[in-house]
């Protein structure tokens, strides 16, 4: 951990395409800037311009950047790695944070990226056309030569990380969260149970105590420009007071310089700090953990890596969209208009603040975890299972969806579509509406007006029910999308969706609780959309119903849960959409019970098992996501964590796997058709293992040859993990332009031959069955 | 035969036990780990009086979020409402009951009708069980004889509201959704205040209705009452 550790290596960690513009000013002294007086810099002119260029000018920084210098920049400068403790500008930052990240922490992972270039001369050539047996020869040769070349590139090994930190291997065979060297810790800790350790460095703690507050890993901080707390991870008030000074002062410090360049991220001793100005906020996020200090990659991108993100300050994206979603831009504008130093938590609720908590954990760990309020406080400790969550974020906001048939995925969506087209009965021959009428007319019940929004008696009754309705979802148990329906028009970015779903999720155990007909309850939750229209709010009506074949009804059974979402247009429509999905649930429950039973039991085994679905039980677990749609699929958990450990120490491993396999710059794999237009070996992106220039590539090969089922320009990455117990967990990566997929194995039982033929398996396997995996356009009206 | 519906709404502080208390209502559980509302909550219950089991009504009950950034939604709750439920927290009087005066007040003027069509209002203190003193019947209560003299500031506050209530003519009670005490008696009062035409003309509707599906024709009560709706409809549609 400690900056010495760096030193050792020159090999550069591939930290080109995120370098930025330095400063000399901030280099110079870094320190002392930082020490100021709080107020004393204090940038007042964001008043009247709250959405100046601070956020517009690293996209202009970056593009430059990233055509400026060449990736040979990666060889980090002597003295720029001399420079430890101190805050830097994004440069030198970021230099530092990936160079500690990947020579003391998880090891050589970017190694590999040097690797490529070597391995690139040896790159069998791809044609497109190949077979698919052809397709596992070239890629079994290309990983063994990258394997051969220089094996210890590798690996993360567990051995030269414990020595560095003079730790003794344990020789206990037991799997501990501290294995692979996931986290950061004292020796001291060894002694410690996994829930201890838990309870130390990860579980969420508003504790008052400054030493709780500052064992922990990870820590957010959303206030406002003028240094009101709104949010904080951990720690109460009394404990992060004192930082939100110090967090205005940085920013307006970086906001004075004469570009008004955005403070990106600093590295201070074993932190990762990054900090998002979106004034009147600011957002802050902190991280010792070495997976998060990677710089985030989109693997499978055919424009050679180019990004801008650090996976912190997506993070930080992601916890900002919340905010929109909740309270809406607008709102916060005119909350602080002309009044710097507003309290948000005045519209904020508790339950704002779970939900960041609960997303800030899942993104990070996986899984969220609470401090227990008291020792006999159980459920509050039983660990709130996310890894779908971090998965989407980790893959770019991909979708996750439930396994289904492709008859019952089209059934499902006509029977959204249908029942957003049911008419509303004419009031004459409705009962409900003269009853309506009835107890209208009588004095005592007569409420202030008679109905014109709610219920049958509308006067539009000449419409359908579903006429404010814009989209409908229909959740599985686990909140994973089964089928969706949408206007022709308009679309649902997955980001805004997303915090649909985490705020459906938060709550289902509401929607839940009851199994009768009787004490049915039902969501009304405004909500805006800021990627669909950050002016206005949707309204979200969410119920939950239990899918039931006949044969079940007499049972106690409760039926399998399905949650109805429908986001209206309209504020009043609340009873329309009601009745929208009392017909839904007639569909689905009734109408058809050949139907009912067949959802029913679909529903009851949705979980995709490498075991019993695909019969390449060496893999332990894999993600295979498709890129057209932007939506994944993963294997069942249970089978990667079976007879091994908790689900939590798990799920913490997974996280941690499928971070540093996905943020390792991957080896390209080389397409004859191109390699001459490109010219690798010219420009410095192919000397540096980049993939190539992706437009040449893409150009060259035209749409003619597209026949390989796996698509084309293919990429690979290969890391090895040693664990302290003997176990050494493969982490292997193959993407196309039509997929990424990752998998994980266990080196005793796998050789690379299977390992590339088990991959291609699954990914056939996924391929073929993308109907029953994936949602194309839904239902579209 | 089925039960007439009849619209309630609960309006009150954030985290004044609101869903607490619908949730004890519909389930007869209490769960210390409610998370806060979003938005609002509808939820359908029948309840029938305990004095008199044909007195049943199908409860539709608004579960508001009542946080200031849902505000512009509430009017939307209590349209159509026939009683609200005012909340307030009894382990914070001063603070939860001055929200309680901003919600009748807030009834009062959005209720422009005629007095006879005024939403019914209860005041209702939750979390009783956090009182020092354990809950009092709420017919001491109600006739304002609260005469504990522990816990000398509590029953100070309390004082207060029940002065408040008794000046205003609004009907207090105390539950504890934790404890379950309380709650089967406020609803039962409010059914118990039902006037027994409201029944009647239920079951007339319902006859009707069935007349209308064995003929296939509608017309006597149905189409005057349409008519009389329809004007009422426009009578009111400036509340809207
Ligand atoms: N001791 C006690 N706590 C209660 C009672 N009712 C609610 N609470 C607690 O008060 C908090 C807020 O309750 P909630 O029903 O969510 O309030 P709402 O925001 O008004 O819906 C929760 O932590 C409940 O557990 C009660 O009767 N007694
Ligand atoms: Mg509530």
């Amino acid at each position: 951990m400690e900056p010495e550790n760096r030193e050792s290596s020159s090999d550069s960690p591939s930290h080109d395409n995120e370098v930025e513009i330095s400063k000399e000013n901030t280099k110079s002294s870094p320190v002392s800037k930082v020490l100021l007086p709080e107020g004393k810099k204090r940038n007042p002119s964001y008043v009247g311009d709250p959405t100046t260029a601070v956020d517009m000018g690293n996209v202009s920084t970056m593009s430059m950047a990233s055509n400026n210098v060449s990736p040979k920049m990666n060889v980090i400068p002597a003295q720029k790695r001399n420079i430890p403790r101190s805050i830097r500008s994004d440069q030198d930052s970021d230099v530092a944070s990936e160079f500690q990240l990947s020579h003391s922490q998880n090891g050589d992972d970017d190694i590999v990226n040097n690797e490529s270039s070597n391995v690139e001369e040896n790159v069998e050539e791809n044609d497109g056309d190949d077979a698919d047996e052809d397709d596992e020869e070239d890629l079994h040769n290309i990983l063994n030569d990258l394997i051969r070349h220089e094996p210890q590139a590798l690996y993360t090994t567990a051995s030269q990380s414990l020595a560095a930190q003079n730790v003794a291997p344990t020789s206990s065979n037991a799997s501990t969260i501290l294995d692979y060297n996931i986290f950061p810790y004292n020796e001291s800790d060894s002694e410690l149970s996994e829930n201890s350790l838990i309870s130390k460095y990860i579980s969420v703690s508003k504790n008052d105590s400054n030493s709780v507050f500052h064992s922990k890993y990870k820590q957010v901080f959303v206030l406002s420009s003028a240094g009101k707390p709104i949010y904080s991870l951990n720690g109460s008030d009394g404990v992060i007071m004192g930082y939100m000074g110090l967090i205005t002062t940085i920013v307006s410090t970086f906001e004075e310089t004469k570009d008004h360049e955005e403070i990106k991220s600093i590295t201070y001793d074993d932190c990762k700090i990054v900090i998002m100005n979106r004034s009147p906020l600011i957002l802050v996020a902190i991280t010792k953990i070495g997976y998060e200090k990677m710089q985030l990659r989109k693997a499978a991108d055919v424009e050679a890596d180019i990004d801008d993100q650090s996976i912190l300050s997506r993070q930080l994206d992601t916890l900002y969209n919340y905010l929109l979603s909740m309270i809406s831009k607008p709102m916060i504008t005119k909350n602080f208009h002309n009044r710097m130093n507003y309290d948000l938590r005045k519209i904020l609720t508790p339950l704002d603040f779970q939900n960041l908590d609960s997303i800030v954990m899942k993104i990070t760990y996986g899984i969220s975890i609470k401090e227990p309020i008291s020792t006999e406080d159980t459920r509050n400790t039983a660990p709130d299972i996310g890894f779908g969550v971090f998965a989407s974020e980790l893959l770019d906001s991909a979708l996750e969806c439930v396994k289904l048939t492709n008859t019952t995925r089209t059934k499902l969506n006509s029977i959204l579509l249908s029942s957003k087209k049911v008419k509303i009965p004419k009031p004459a021959e409705d009962g409900p509406s003269a009853y309506q009428t009835i107890t209208d007319s009588i004095p005592f019940l007569k409420a202030s007006a008679a109905s014109d929004i709610n219920g049958p008696t509308s006067p539009s009754a000449t419409g359908s029910y579903g006429d404010d309705l814009l989209f409908a979802i229909l959740l599985d148990a686990n909140c994973k999308i089964m089928s969706a329906m949408k206007p022709k028009h308009h679309n649902l970015k997955n980001e805004d969706l997303k915090i649909l779903l985490t705020l459906i999720s938060n709550q289902q155990h509401l929607t839940r609780h009851t199994k009768s007909e009787e004490g049915i309850l039902d969501l009304w939750i405004p909500i805006c959309m800021p990627h669909f229209n950050c002016n206005g709010f949707l309204y979200a009506f969410v119920k939950t119903i239990f899918v039931k074949p006949e044969d079940l009804r007499k049972t106690s059974s409760p039926g399998i849960p399905t949650t109805i979402v429908l986001l209206s247009s309209s504020k009043n429509s609340f009873f329309h959409m009601q009745e929208v999905s009392k017909q839904i649930e007639f569909r689905i429950n009734q109408k058809m019970p050949s139907f009912t039973s067949t959802l029913y039991q679909e529903l009851s085994t949705t979980t995709i098992s490498i075991f019993r679905d695909i019969h390449v039980p060496q893999i332990k677990h894999f993600i295979y996501k498709s890129r057209s749609s932007n939506q994944f699929v993963s294997s069942d958990i249970e089978e990667f964590s079976r007879g091994n450990g908790t689900t939590t120490m798990n799920i913490l491993k997974l996280v941690y796997f499928y971070s540093t396999l996905h943020n390792t710059r991957a080896t390209p794999i080389r397409n004859t058709d191109s390699s001459s237009s490109s010219g690798g070996s010219t420009g410095n992106g192919a000397s540096n293992g980049n993939l190539l220039p992706a437009k040449s590539a893409s150009e060259s090969n035209g749409s003619s040859s597209n026949s390989t089922s796996t698509g084309r320009n293919k990429k690979l990455t290969y890391i090895k993990n040693f664990g302290r117990n003997g176990e050494n967990i493969i982490c292997f990566m193959l993407c196309s332009d039509k997929y990424e997929f990752y998998c994980l194995c266990d080196d005793r039982t796998i050789t690379t031959q299977f390992l590339i033929n088990h991959s291609l398996k699954i990914i056939k396997w996924c391929e073929k069955n993308r109907k029953r995996l994936f949602i194309d356009a839904g239902a579209v009206f | 035969m089925g039960a007439p519906p009849f619209k309630l709404v609960l309006l009150g502080d954030s985290s004044v036990g609101k869903t607490s208390l619908v949730h004890r209502f519909t389930t007869e559980e209490f769960d210390p780990y409610t998370s806060n509302t979003i938005g609002a909550a509808f939820i359908t219950k029948e309840y029938h009086s305990s004095t008199n089991p044909d007195k049943k009504v199908k409860f539709e009950i608004w579960d508001t979020a009542g946080q200031e950034r849902y505000r512009s939604l509430t009017p939307m709750y209590y349209r159509n409402a026939k009683m609200a439920l005012i909340c307030y927290d009894l382990s914070n009087i001063p603070e939860s009951f001055e929200k309680s005066k901003f919600w009748i007040d807030q009834l009062r003027i959005n209720d422009t009708s005629s007095d006879s069509s005024e939403i019914k209002i209860r005041v209702v203190g939750t979390k009783g069980d956090l009182l020092p003193n354990k809950p009092t019947p709420r017919e001491s209560l109600e006739a304002g004889t609260e005469t504990s003299t522990e816990e000398d500031a509590t029953n100070e506050e309390l004082d207060a509201v029940n002065t408040y209530c008794l000046e205003s003519n609004i009907p207090h009670f105390i539950t504890s959704a934790k404890l379950g005490q309380g709650i089967s008696e406020l609803f039962t009062s409010i059914i118990d205040e039902i006037d027994e035409s409201f029944w009647d003309l239920y079951n007339q509707n319902q006859l009707e209705q069935e007349r209308i599906a064995k003929n296939g024709q509608s017309f006597g009560t149905i189409d005057f009452l349409n008519a009389r709706f329809k004007k009422t409809e426009t009578s009111k549609s400036c509340c809207s």
